[in-house]
């Protein structure tokens, strides 16, 4: 009775372990997405960075609330909490979805497929993970960020900028070149930086334009859209960036001074006119010194709207002129 | 037997929780509803819109407008040329003058002051749009005296600012006030503070009920305008965002017989973008569309009944049912907050809120925690019980939700003293 008892035990463990290695292991059942906070458990380093990101500060920057009075105007919406993008045409314009607002530019934002589950740009994804992720080759293209980016025109801008300059490739593949650039995750495994380096970021900005100077004759200053990849800075309205000039005489620095401003005005702001600096373009001056100026220095800044103080700007570049020995 | 009778349950627990309840039947849209509307319209109306051919070279048409202003035998003349010029293409060049950015003030208050004088409702929508452009405060009140000729009250809101502001240039506040003397039901022996008044009032009926006065006429049947009403409709097609705000901002502030037909018609176009800007405007409108719908008697709960079964903008077409007021209108949003999508959940709720009458608090679900309801669906569900129940405690703002949808629903409820049919 005991050895029978026995083989049968035995009998169903064999059992169990054929039919472990024989039936395919049932994936995780599919989640069904409705917010974009439940993509935040599995996902925690792609979170942490979106987190930290302008498109998930999207819909309560500061001073994106303050431009639409708290949304009052109810335009900026469309991208600023927009539905699935992979619902629209690609390249076409997205709308605004109804809650979840706060959440700006989430991650069904981008990623939720129209047919249920994730898109992704992955061309092998897990075929077991409960949002049931699926390849989309549209997801690393430059339409799908158009859909929003191209309002103000920076993805044409980006489409007529030259493939390179001076040799170096500034168009890269599209958009992720430099605003997604490859991160690795856990296990080796490479994925696209969520934080969305850009415009906030100062090494970024410090890539786009170079500053440059020399005082032969006459004090001159250039700039230079080398690393952009669309005009400097993009976007209309909001960005703008100033170059101040100041002078040293009798050994002290005078204040700084407005020499010219990069930036397209708003659609009402009839009297300016458009002073973007597009891609791989140069920008020249000269400068007028006053009496006795030992020297000048340039600075670049940078501000996320045209009306924020120097202390807050970002200063990009600054140079130091002084008259070569020969005058 | 009784194993049998335990599956579904057991099968139904392995799949998840228990299913809601079932949207309302996936109906599909009359295959008449959808179609080239805007195309239609606009081939229709072509012949009546404005020309774009001009009557005048600008230059010749800016010395006129400068001599018929100057008073004696070379006035009579520049009026005798002018008079020559059909009327449309006078306004339409008008129009250029006024909407070129490199006029100056003084040429676009000649235009102005000569689109003042004329009689030609297709100019309406055009001289809205200047109202978003025209940033010169003197010229403004030209602008508002030339809508208020049209029957046209968008202006009002410049007028009363530029008199409210004590620093403003007095030239504009001289003129501000020499419009309100003119204002239609002034009374001609009142004084500033009678017109003044008179003001806030007809202000007051125009964001209302987009009229002049509670008596105030509706507007006109007019060919012409109603051509120039589909081209501005025709630039919600537009991929870029401005020509779309530009004919949400015009279409918004004009007289409700003139725009709601076509929006209404325009929210069946086979473009999503035009359905969409479309049912938008008449959010925007709000109200004021429910009240007109009342003196028209236009049956909006029908075209929102089948609206609704349009599953790419539905999230528009609740918002655009609870917006506009009608409190029968809330029974068709109902199945939608019970058993929609999360968005479709909160489009419901958020149009309950601003349209559901006194009957409908114990018919609201309770949203229990979890991934199915939005903050904004919880938040408005939270306003409008205690809009209905006085007796309960005021509402707390759940986590998560901005403070731009906490004000703009509370906005909402205490709006809701003059939706339609409110008393």
């Amino acid at each position: 009775m005991t050895a029978r008892l026995l083989a049968l035990l035995v009998l169903l463990a064999g059992l169990a372990v054929i039919a472990r290695v024989l039936v395919p292991t049932r994936p995780a059942p599919p989640v069904e997405l409705a917010s974009s906070r439940q993509c935040l458990d599995c996902h925690p380093g792609v979170a942490a960075e979106w987190q930290a990101s302008h498109h998930a500060l999207a819909y309560e920057n500061p001073e994106v609330v303050k431009l639409s009075q708290n949304y009052r105007n109810e335009e900026c919406l469309a991208c600023h909490a927009p539905r699935p993008v992979l619902a629209f045409a690609p390249g076409e314009r997205v709308l605004a979805r109804a809650g979840d607002r706060s959440l700006g530019v989430d991650c069904l934002a981008c990623h939720a497929h129209p047919e249920g589950g994730v898109a992704t740009s992955d061309p092998n994804p897990p075929e077991d993970a409960p949002c049931r992720p699926r390849t989309v080759a549209r997801m690393a293209s430059v339409e799908h960020c158009a859909s929003c980016h191209n309002q103000h025109g920076t993805v044409d801008q980006w489409r007529n900028a030259p493939a390179e300059i001076d040799g170096r490739p500034i168009r890269g593949d599209g958009c992720l070149h430099c605003h997604m650039p490859v991160a690795w995750r856990a296990g080796g495994r490479a994925g696209r930086n969520h934080a969305f380096p850009a415009a906030h970021s100062l090494p970024s900005l410090q890539q786009a334009v170079v500053l440059r100077g020399e005082w032969t004759d006459r004090p001159r200053v250039e700039m230079r859209n080398v690393g952009a990849g669309h005009n400097f800075p993009t976007d209309e309205r909001s960005r703008a960036a100033d170059l101040q000039v100041r002078w040293r005489r009798a050994g002290a620095w005078g204040a700084w001074e407005h020499r010219h401003r990069f930036r397209d005005p708003y659609r009402d702001e009839t009297d300016l006119t458009n002073t973007q600096l597009p891609a791989g373009e140069t920008w020249r001056s000269e400068l007028e010194p006053p009496a006795a100026a030992e020297a000048a220095e340039v600075r670049l800044l940078f501000r996320t709207n045209p009306f924020q103080p120097d202390d807050e700007a970002a200063e990009v570049a600054r140079i130091r002129l002084e008259p070569s020995p020969s005058d | 037997m009784r194993g049998a009778l335990l599956l579904p349950p057991l099968l139904a627990a392995a799949c998840g929780p228990a299913a809601e309840p079932a949207p309302p039947p996936p109906e599909s849209l009359p295959a008449d509803w959808l179609g080239p509307r805007v195309e239609a319209a606009l081939a229709a109306t072509a012949a009546d819109a404005l020309p774009e051919e001009p009557a005048f070279d600008r230059r010749e048409l800016i010395d006129l407008l400068e001599a018929a202003n100057a008073g004696g035998r070379l006035a009579a003349r520049a009026e005798r040329r002018l008079a020559e010029a059909p009327v449309p293409a006078l306004v339409a060049d008008l129009l250029s003058v006024v909407e070129d950015r490199l006029s100056s003030p003084a040429e676009r208050i000649l235009a102005y002051d000569r689109l003042d004088r004329i009689d030609l409702p297709a100019m309406i929508p055009r001289l809205v749009l200047r109202l978003k452009y025209e940033k010169d405060w003197f010229a403004n009140t030209f602008l508002a005296a030339a809508l208020l000729r049209q029957g046209n009250g968008a202006g009002l809101e410049a007028l009363r600012t530029i008199l409210a502001d004590e620093e403003a240039d007095e030239r504009a506040r001289a003129a501000a006030a020499a419009v309100l003397r003119g204002l239609p039901g002034a009374d001609p022996d009142g004084d500033f503070a009678a017109d003044w008044e008179h003001l806030l009032r007809l202000h007051r009926s125009w964001q209302l009920e987009r009229r002049l006065g509670p008596d105030g006429p509706e507007a006109p049947d007019d060919r012409g305008l109603r051509a120039e009403v589909w081209r501005m409709i025709a630039r919600l097609r537009s991929q870029p965002l401005r020509p779309v705000d530009d004919a949400r901002f015009v279409l918004s502030r004009m007289r409700c017989g003139a725009v709601v037909p076509a929006l209404l018609e325009a929210a069946r176009d086979e473009s999503l973008y035009v359905r969409e800007g479309a049912l938008q405007t008449l959010s925007w409108i709000g109200y004021p569309v429910g009240h007109w719908a009342e003196r028209s008697g236009a049956d909006l709960l029908s075209f929102f009944r089948t609206a609704l079964r349009d599953r790419r903008a539905r999230l528009r077409v609740l918002e655009a049912l609870g917006a506009t007021g009608s409190a029968q209108a809330a029974e068709l949003a109902l199945p939608w907050l019970l058993a929609g999508t999360r968005d479709e959940r909160t489009a419901a709720a958020d149009a309950l809120l601003r349209c559901a009458g006194p009957g409908l608090g114990e018919r609201l679900p309770r949203p229990e925690p979890g991934p199915a309801w939005s903050p904004e669906a919880r938040w408005s569900l939270a306003l409008l019980r205690a809009e209905l129940d006085p007796t309960a405690p005021p509402p707390t703002p759940p986590p998560g939700l901005a403070s731009g949808e906490q004000e703009r629903r509370r906005r909402w409820a205490a709006a809701r003293a003059r939706r339609p049919g409110a008393g």
